[in-house]
């Protein structure tokens, strides 16, 4: 049998390893592979944590206060934990500038995934009407995948969105803010439904309700955002422990790949690697090569690698994300109420809009805001300090978020390629990105119409906190090299094999021919499984 | 001491090394804050934290040669009505002056330790209707106060920064 060799342990990466190794490949995993620190106390509940540490300070803030989020920081409300920093830590040998795009890039155990905020969203046949493959064709893999990862859901209103799968668990507790949103929406349904092409209902959520093999059910401790301390949350890094099991697979870490070598006949015959941290240059054979690094990554090891074979400085266009806008809201009939941190904190509910003319279907997420940070909040209230915080803790329990994403397609004019840097031999990866014609008209309607759905759920916008994210930010980058029927240099096979080198598949992002509204990282899952099920 | 408190001392060499007076300075600044924003005195723990978050550096550092950032400061640490002042005037015009860092600084250690942290989890103890009238009624004077900010602060900024060009002029 053939021996693969995967680059990157991400969600794409771990699935398609699991579907090869069950196979009996023998796998070679490479990847830098920044490993996940130890949960801290992991009984404890949000709050319990405050009081049993013993330095409590240390591990919300971090040691060098990097999740202090200072004045005149620009709109985000987010402190980033301190221990999911690994997630982001970059390696010295990689390097990224960018027009237009706020790059982030993963070299962590089991990739971005693992800052992830769980959200599993099956494409519909309407989505996929770009692909080389219908939803019929990749149920199977969102069952499997889901049968994986432990995924709720419900069939409601936003079943005419999200396709039903078989697989998925009863949903989670709903905390308070999110039953009573629900309560609202279901006596408005009508209105929101005719007048505002609106539906809302239970999000799919990768986290278990209910125990699955070695993993137990979410306890509620209400510590998702801190990095969940029992596995009911999923991770990639849990199927790469998974992954790990098996004798024939081979995780190698602290590995940085920089190219492939490839003979006359386009086959490659390794990888050229070196440690992150220095140290020596070598290579890795194998005979079937799997890139699943995520879109940035993958593609600069392939324009890497065609530039030390040839000589030649290409650049793939296509690069596609996500635009997303951060609508925070305040339920008016929650004000005065307590909250309870005891709850699981990422989006319960989730929203689908459909809007004919402008940009298609419009995907929104709606967080109940519980245990984020409270102090990057309360300093973009547009009142005094010591009056913002009053205000804040009366309104505490109904603050909440939607976070809204819109589609993406493949234009020419949004590129990646390498650039020689001024003060190193290596080359840097350069991403130029601009968003399409008409982005701020779309943009401006989809405000104004979630406002308008959140006046019907009891729910008002406080002016001027409405936060446009840069490009980047979504951090669902793909199409770089897009699957394609017609065999086009710097395109894929419908199984995403390379059209350029016969013996190198694509995993992740990099192959979508378009980038619909909904989070990706199910469907890219799914993908490498159904990549792994016909390849191998 | 309790073990909080002694690992915040063990970790702070480069506070140990400041002059006493300056440390003492600090944790003066750090209850008038906390009692003018939270309304609590804080812990020996909080203290070290806040001492240790300005010995890392960088984080809430004076601007060298802003007066008017140095007046607000110390006009904030003076007296809770001059920081009623200062708050409602740095939250419009100088978001980033030194004493908003500061503020926010301490915000971010009481909201992540207990028992300062109870503080921002729970709603004042008044029904739905009082609660709407007492944050209209806070709205309103947090306009009233900048108002008045204005008046005594703006002249304040506009002859400190006169003065910094014209030491610029004659240097």
């Amino acid at each position: 049998m053939s021996k693969l060799l995967i680059i990157g342990s991400g969600a794409s990466g771990v699935h398609f390893a699991l579907s090869v190794l069950r196979k009996g490949y023998e796998v070679i995993m490479v990847d830098v592979g920044q490993p996940r620190p130890p949960a801290v106390n992991p009984e404890d509940t949000f709050n319990e944590l405050k009081i049993n540490l013993d330095d409590p300070v240390r591990y919300f803030l971090g040691p060098r206060y990097e999740a202090f989020v200072q004045p005149g920081t620009e709109g985000e409300y987010y402190g980033f934990p301190p221990n999911k920093g690994y997630v982001f830590s970059q390696p010295p040998l990689y390097q990224a500038q960018a027009d237009g795009f706020a790059p982030l890039s993963s070299f962590a155990q089991g990739g971005l995934a693992e800052a992830w905020t769980g959200g599993v969203y099956p494409l519909n046949e309407e989505e996929l009407k770009d692909f080389p493959f219908s939803y019929r064709d990749i149920e199977p893999f969102y069952s499997e995948v889901a049968a994986r990862i432990g995924v709720t859901g419900v069939a409601d209103d936003l079943a005419r969105f999200y396709p039903l799968h078989k697989n998925l668990l009863a949903p989670l507790r709903l905390d308070q803010h999110s039953q009573r949103l629900l309560t609202a929406y279901e006596k408005q349904r009508g209105h929101l439904n005719d007048k505002l092409n609106c539906y809302l209902g239970r999000a799919r959520v990768a986290t278990l309700s209910a125990d699955k093999g070695g993993r137990k059910a979410c306890t509620y401790t209400g510590r998702c955002l801190w990095g969940c301390p029992t596995g009911a949350f999923y991770t990639p890094s849990l199927t790469l422990n998974e992954c790990r099991a098996f004798p024939n697979f081979t995780y190698v870490p602290d590995v940085y790949v920089s190219h492939f070598k490839y003979d006359a006949r386009n086959r490659l015959t390794s990888v050229v690697a070196e440690s992150p941290a220095g140290g020596g240059v070598h290579e890795i054979a194998a005979d079937v090569f799997v890139l699943a690094a995520g879109t940035l990554s993958s593609s600069r090891i392939f324009l890497d690698s065609v530039l030390e074979g040839s000589g030649e400085r290409i650049a793939l266009p296509g690069l596609m994300d996500n635009r997303q806008i951060l609508v925070p809201f305040i339920n008016l009939g929650m004000i005065g109420e307590a909250y309870s941190p005891d709850n699981y904190q990422y989006h319960q509910l989730a929203l689908g809009i459909e809007s004919g003319e402008s940009g298609g279907y419009i995907h929104g997420l709606i967080t109940t805001l519980k245990t984020a940070l409270v102090h990057p909040i309360v300093q973009n209230v547009p009142l005094d300090l010591r009056t913002a915080l009053t205000v804040f803790r009366n309104v505490r329990a109904g603050l909440g978020v939607v976070n809204v994403n819109l589609s993406d397609s493949r234009r020419a004019n949004n590129f990646v390629t390498l650039r020689t840097n001024q003060d190193s031999a290596r080359s840097s990866l350069f991403i130029k990105y601009a968003p399409p014609d008409g982005e701020r008209a779309v943009i401006k309607q989809a405000i104004k119409t979630v406002k308008k759905i959140l006046w019907r759920l009891g729910c008002v916008v406080p002016p001027g906190m409405t936060h446009v994210r840069p490009m980047g930010a979504s951090v669902h980058y793909a199409g770089t090299i897009p699957m394609s029927a017609k065999q086009a240099p710097y395109t894929a096979s419908a199984y995403c094999q390379s059209h350029d080198f016969d013996n190198l598949y694509f995993a992740d992002g990099t192959t979508f021919p378009s980038l619909p509204a909904k989070n990706i990282t199910f469907t890219l899952m799914a993908n490498a499984v159904r990549v792994a099920e016909h390849a191998f | 001491m309790s073990k909080r408190v002694q690992i915040i001392r063990s970790r702070q060499p480069a506070a140990a090394s400041e002059s006493a007076a300056g440390l003492r300075a600090l944790d003066d600044e750090c209850v008038a804050f906390a009692r003018y924003l939270v309304r609590q005195t804080p812990s020996a723990y909080v203290q070290g934290k806040y001492r240790e978050a300005h010995a890392a550096g960088g984080l809430c550092q004076r601007r060298a040669g802003d007066h008017f950032d140095h007046f607000l400061l110390h006009a904030a640490a003076r007296h809770p009505r001059a920081a009623r002042l200062v708050d409602a005037y740095t939250a419009v015009f100088c978001k980033r002056a030194t004493v908003r860092k500061k503020w926010v600084l301490l915000l971010a250690i009481m909201e992540s330790c207990g028992p300062s942290y109870l503080y921002f989890d729970a709603p004042e103890p008044y029904g739905k209707r009082v609660l709407a009238i007492r944050m209209l009624w806070q709205g309103a004077a947090f306009v009233l106060t900048l108002g008045l900010a204005v008046l005594l602060l703006l002249p304040a900024q506009l002859g400190c920064g006169a003065w910094a060009q014209l030491s610029r002029r004659s240097e």
